[in-house]
Order: structure tokens, then C-alpha cells, then sequence
């Protein structure tokens, strides 16, 4: 299968790995920011930032990444109602053409019945 | 079958109401991140920054609890819709169908509605027909007789 239309297709999950992708950078950028500063002070904004500004985005990218499982669930129950109010149709004109063929075989022996041996 | 018509049918399982609940702490979250940022980085003791990454803490919570929001409301929407799948599918099925709750409703026999036989599923009379298994209740009744011609 081909990237760029497989992409396309699930674009929202393609921006679910951007934003993990860039979540998980952000966290490398915060380690090496706090492992170059030798004083607490100057860690802690990297902390901030890059630490939980990473945690952050990574939690977007999962949130993304739910919706988009959800609103396929959402597709597929679309499908199969469908698929049901067509059953439901065709059943009832099922069960309407066999009274009707009941009640015509009935009048029908009811006219043999009339009919003097 | 009841239930929403294609055209009332909504798009996605989330509601305006939804994008509410879950976006404005989302958005709080994210602000009250970059302001604690701001305030730390320009903070030269200790103390004040601790009291800011405490609060940025806070502000992811609340932007979790935001999207963790979303996630739930569309999951709930998405059972609700399963119930009222299935509900259908029961009413669709309910008549004539198997009583899947009979611990013997696998016999491996089939039959069809309204039918006096009972049948193997390879038998011919049943072939293109649109069979349902037998359950081991229905085999046990006087009205159901076996197949003359596949002898189950």
C-alpha cells in the first residue's frame, strides 16, 4: 500500500504522531537544557517548558489518537444501522406479502367452499 | 426499527456541548502553562519558581482533565449508540430467531421459520434457504421432526 494515500486517509492519526513525536522532542530538548545547567534555577524552566510542555502535547497526540478510534466505531455503527433499517424494510414487506397471500388463499377456499357438490 | 432516521443522524459522536466542556480547560491549561513558564524563567529564587512549577502542574491537570473529558463523552455516545444497535438487532431478530441464552442452542442442526423439520446444515432441502440453529429445547419438542431425507 502506497504512504501518501494511507496518510490521507488517516490524517488525524498522522497529527496524533506529530504531536507525540513532538512531545517526545520536547522532552529531549528539557533533559539536555537541564543537564547543561549546573544551578536549580536556571533547570527549573526547562522544566516547565520542555517537561510538562512534553507530557503535555504527548497527551494530546493519545487524545487524537482516541477520537479518531471513536469516530471509526462511530462510522461502523453507521453502517451497520443501515444495514439494519434495510433488514427491517425487507422483512416487513416479507411478512405483509405473506398475509397477503394468506388472506387471498383464504377468501380463495372460502369461494371452493361455496360452490354446491 | 426505531430509532434516528439517516438524515437526523449525527456526523460524530460529540455534541457542542462537549467541545465546551472539554476545550475550555484545554485552553486554561495551556495558558496558565505558558504564564507559569513566564513567571519561573523570570524568577531568579528558588522558592517563587517551586510555587510556579507547582502551578504548572496544576495547569496540565486541568488540561488533562479536559481532554480526558472528550475521550469519555465520545466513548459514552459510542455505548449508547451500541445499546441501541443491539436493541434493534434484538426487535429485528427476536421472533424467529436462536435463543442464544439456551446453554444448548448448538446443536450443529439448523431449521427455518415456521418449519416442521429439522435439518443437517450440509442437507439439500435447506441449501439457500435462510436457516437458523436449532436449539436443543426446539429439538426436544413434539412439533419438530427430523429430516427424512439427511436423518439428523
Amino acid at each position: 500500500m502506497k504512504l501518501k494515500p494511507l496518510m490521507l486517509a488517516n490524517l488525524d492519526r498522522v497529527l496524533a504522531i506529530g504531536f507525540v513525536a513532538l512531545g517526545a522532542v520536547l522532552l529531549i530538548v528539557a533533559w539536555f537544557g537541564v543537564s547543561g545547567k549546573a544551578l536549580a534555577p536556571e533547570q527549573i524552566p526547562y522544566l516547565v517548558s520542555g517537561g510538562l510542555g512534553g507530557i503535555f502535547l504527548g497527551a494530546v497526540g493519545c487524545t487524537v489518537w482516541l477520537s479518531a478510534d471513536i469516530q471509526d466505531e462511530w462510522r461502523r455503527l453507521d453502517g451497520i444501522e443501515e444495514t439494519l433499517s434495510e433488514l427491517a424494510s425487507r422483512d416487513t414487506a416479507i411478512v405483509e406479502a405473506a398475509e397477503r397471500a394468506k388472506s387471498n388463499g383464504r377468501s380463495r377456499s372460502a369461494r371452493v367452499t361455496k360452490v354446491p357438490m | 426499527m426505531s430509532g434516528a432516521s439517516a438524515d437526523h443522524r449525527p456526523a460524530t459522536p460529540w455534541s457542542p456541548a462537549d467541545l465546551t466542556v472539554a476545550v475550555w480547560p484545554v485552553v486554561f491549561g495551556v495558558a496558565l502553562l505558558a504564564w507559569s513558564w513566564w513567571e519561573a524563567s523570570g524568577s531568579p529564587s528558588l522558592d517563587d519558581q517551586t510555587g510556579w512549577v507547582v502551578i504548572a502542574v496544576v495547569a496540565t491537570g486541568i488540561a488533562a482533565f479536559g481532554m480526558s473529558a472528550w475521550v469519555r463523552a465520545g466513548r459514552r455516545a459510542v455505548r449508547e449508540r451500541r445499546e441501541h444497535v443491539l436493541t434493534a438487532l434484538e426487535e429485528l431478530t427476536g421472533a424467529g430467531g436462536a435463543d442464544l441464552t439456551d446453554p444448548g442452542w448448538d446443536t450443529g442442526l439448523v431449521t427455518y421459520p415456521n418449519a416442521q423439520r429439522y435439518h443437517r446444515a450440509d442437507c439439500a432441502l435447506v441449501q439457500g434457504k435462510r436457516v437458523q440453529p436449532l436449539s436443543a429445547r426446539t429439538r426436544g419438542s413434539k412439533t419438530a421432526r427430523p429430516c427424512e431425507m439427511c436423518e439428523p
